[in-house]
């Protein structure tokens, strides 16, 4: 039954590895076109490069030790040029960095924060300016307003395009707050698709190994599918930090920073649902896994 | 009736449908609440449980479902109450958690607290869950204290919530209303009634069937009174109503007037009051064939009286803080975007239905018995 089992699941985590790395590559290329902070983020990249390379494993520098023309790794191995094809399927492509996100490159087309927080902050303006006309009943300047979000006219179609595509960066106080966190991001998305290749190594040396037979005899790689059990929660759970760390400080991209977004509520209401979900999911998690560890030791039923 | 409005009422029919298909499922429930009630003995409460643990996905897929389509649709709705009245939906999470682990694990060899514990869970859930969310729903009709102001996005920090709460009970300031709470209990009461039914239909074990009848005997009865003096006063009650420039007023006798004026709602809700009427008389005798009424009237009823809360330019979140932050389907609806995507992806729902249909068919081909119990097979 076990050697059955192992059979069915090994293809299907096979296949489903294979498409999750399709579809994490696929999600990489989406990121590298509009969310170029977060890509830049978790690759450590600083300066832009054309023809970027992508870092299999590297050990960064603390951002506290480190000077501004010091390297941002101790070491690390590169693959040369595959961050820019796996970015845009050309080897060639420049891939900007954190620090070209911040201060602008004019020839590249790419605005500073700077410049992205001033026109973010006209935007903002402009709200505040229709809610301070709606309050003293100005009609004139409300209708004014008005005109400036209306697509149709050609003095709105230039406010949308100019200022409020950068809306959330009127919320912004530091252009550093633009920068999610990258030590975190970096490792956990080496975490992550470290686990993923291993998943799609293992699973394909195991469904060889059960289709001849020879699973058995192979202790060892018997114990190494047992550990690996846990890593798939880590691998999933690190994802989840690249997606999430990854993303800030927007909760709508250029559009909300979490701060905005975020329900005004007593921030010890949260603790104590935090605290209370803790307390009850940490007991039923000893539950579970008693109730699990149990049915492992009683083993199949001979039916 | 142009695009947009055309499918804001779509939505709000959707919505009203999966409540009303919740309230009817929420059997499971009340049979959970009446576990030790029901069952004296541990045989008779496990088959109750594994009668229940037949259905309690579907309910709580559905309640999943009711608050997933509800955010994806009025998105407005959702942050203003699940952001506001905090401490209200955390509960009525937390007894869902604590549901969901209860039908696996109280059997279960190792499982820590004991079958007890587990059981008591369910009765938590049993009789929470359906208070909690009743008296939630009465607000719809009768209010809550909140802002709503979307220029609040001029301002920073916190001052750019757009919603925000105006009672530091943040949503448990409900229950000083009369009317929330008589809801929620009618809601418990049917619940009850519903389970006596459901449990009448599907173990077969005299026993039991004639324990569920005698106690569906006073739980239908006193859902009866309490649901009559809640509608009642529904229908005397002012409402709050939106012109056609989206100005919103107070109108005398306003939920009545909604049903005057669509008739076919009032015809659902006849037709749905008289079902479970009729279910509570076939139940009395200990038909089996109660709870199909039963549950066909609670969804009409229930659908009925959720149309009148949204349609007909009713507001269906009255701001008691301030009258013109109500929330109506107009004011508070998804982009035309997303409302025509969904509708497209909502043409699914009737295969769901059917699959549900099928897979509730085959779980009951034949009432559960005790010696099934003893077989091999899944077991709660």
């Amino acid at each position: 039954m076990a050697s059955k089992s192992i059979a069915l699941a090994s293809v299907f985590g096979l296949l489903f590895a294979l498409l999750t790395a399709y579809t994490g590559d696929r999600s990489g290329a989406i990121a590298a076109q509009t969310q170029p902070m977060k890509l830049a983020a978790m690759e450590a990249l600083y300066d832009g490069e054309q023809g970027a390379p992508l870092t299999v494993i590297g050990v960064l520098r603390p951002e506290s030790e480190r000077r501004t023309n010091d390297d941002a790794f101790h070491f690390k191995i590169d693959i040369p040029k595959l961050l820019s094809v796996m970015s845009f399927r050309d080897a060639e492509a420049y891939i900007p960095g954190i620090n070209d996100l911040l201060e602008g490159d004019a020839q590249r087309g790419i605005l500073s924060a700077e410049e992205k927080m001033l026109r973010g902050r006209v935007a903002v303006g402009e709200l505040a300016r229709y809610r301070k006309a709606r309050n003293a009943g100005d009609t004139v300047t409300m209708a004014e307003v008005s005109r400036l979000f209306d697509r149709s006219t050609p003095e709105g179609e230039a406010f949308l395009r100019n200022y409020f595509a950068y809306f959330g960066y009127g919320y912004i106080d530091r252009p550093e707050q633009l920068v999610p966190n990258v030590p975190l991001l970096f490792y956990s998305f080496r975490v992550m698709v470290g686990a993923g290749c291993f998943f799609i190594l293992l699973l394909a040396v195991v469904w060889w190994l059960n289709r001849r037979d020879r699973l058995a005899s192979k202790r060892w790689l018997l114990w190494v599918a047992v550990w690996t059990i846990p890593l798939a929660y880590i691998a999933s759970q690190a994802g989840w930090a690249v997606a999430e760390v990854g993303r800030q400080p927007w909760a709508i991209h250029e559009m909300m920073p979490v701060s905005i977004a975020a329900s005004k509520i007593p921030s010890g209401s949260v603790t104590t649902t935090f605290i209370l979900f803790l307390v009850l999911f940490t007991a039923l998690l000893i539950a579970e896994l008693s109730i699990l560890f149990r049915q492992i030791k009683l083993g199949p039923k001979n039916d | 009736m142009d695009t947009l409005s055309l499918l804001q009422h779509y939505w709000w029919f959707l919505i009203a449908l999966l409540g009303a298909l919740l309230v009817f499922l929420m059997f499971v429930q009340g049979g959970q609440a009446l576990l030790y009630r029901l069952g004296h003995s541990e045989e008779e409460r496990n088959l109750i449980v594994n009668s229940l643990g037949r259905k309690w996905e579907l309910t709580f897929t559905t309640l999943v479902t009711f608050g997933g389509a509800f955010f994806a649709s009025f998105p407005l709705f959702y942050s203003t109450s699940f952001g506001g009245a905090v401490y209200v939906w955390m509960a009525i999470l937390f007894c869902f958690v604590l549901q969901a682990v209860a039908y696996e694990y109280r059997r279960k060899p190792s499982n820590v607290f004991g079958e007890r514990t587990f059981d008591v869970f369910l009765m938590i859930n049993g009789i929470l869950g359906p208070l909690l969310i009743g008296t939630a729903v009465g607000t719809l009709f009768t209010g809550a204290e909140f802002t709503v102001d979307r220029l609040n996005l001029a301002g920073q920090g916190g001052a750019a919530v757009i919603s925000q709460w105006s009672s530091p009970w943040h949503g448990l300031e409900a229950v000083a209303n009369w009317r929330n709470v008589l809801l929620g209990v009618s809601v418990t009461l049917l619940t009850l009634t519903l389970a006596c039914q459901y449990l009448i239909n599907d173990v077969d074990d005299e026993t039991l069937r004639l324990r569920a009848r005698n106690l569906m005997r006073r739980t239908a009865p006193a859902f009866v009174l309490l649901f009559v003096v809640w509608l009642v006063a529904l229908l005397m009650s002012d409402g709050a109503t939106a012109d056609a420039a989206g100005h919103i007023s107070m109108e005398p006798h306003k939920y009545l007037h909604n049903l005057l004026e669509m008739s076919y709602v009032t015809a659902g809700l006849l037709v749905g009051v008289v079902a479970v009427l009729w279910s509570i008389r076939l139940g009395w005798s200990g038909r089996r064939s109660a709870i199909w009424f039963g549950g066909a009237g609670t969804v009409l009823t229930v659908l009925a009286l959720l149309l009148t809360a949204g349609w007909n330019q009713t507001a269906y979140y009255p701001s008691l803080s301030d009258l013109q932050s109500s929330l109506t389907i107009a004011n508070s609806s998804s982009s035309l975007f997303t409302l025509r995507v969904m509708a497209w992806v909502s043409l699914f729902i009737p295969f769901v239905v059917a699959y549900i249909w099928y897979v509730w068919r085959a779980l009951n081909r034949r009432p559960l018995t005790r010696k099934e119990l003893h077989e091999g097979g899944h077991q709660y």
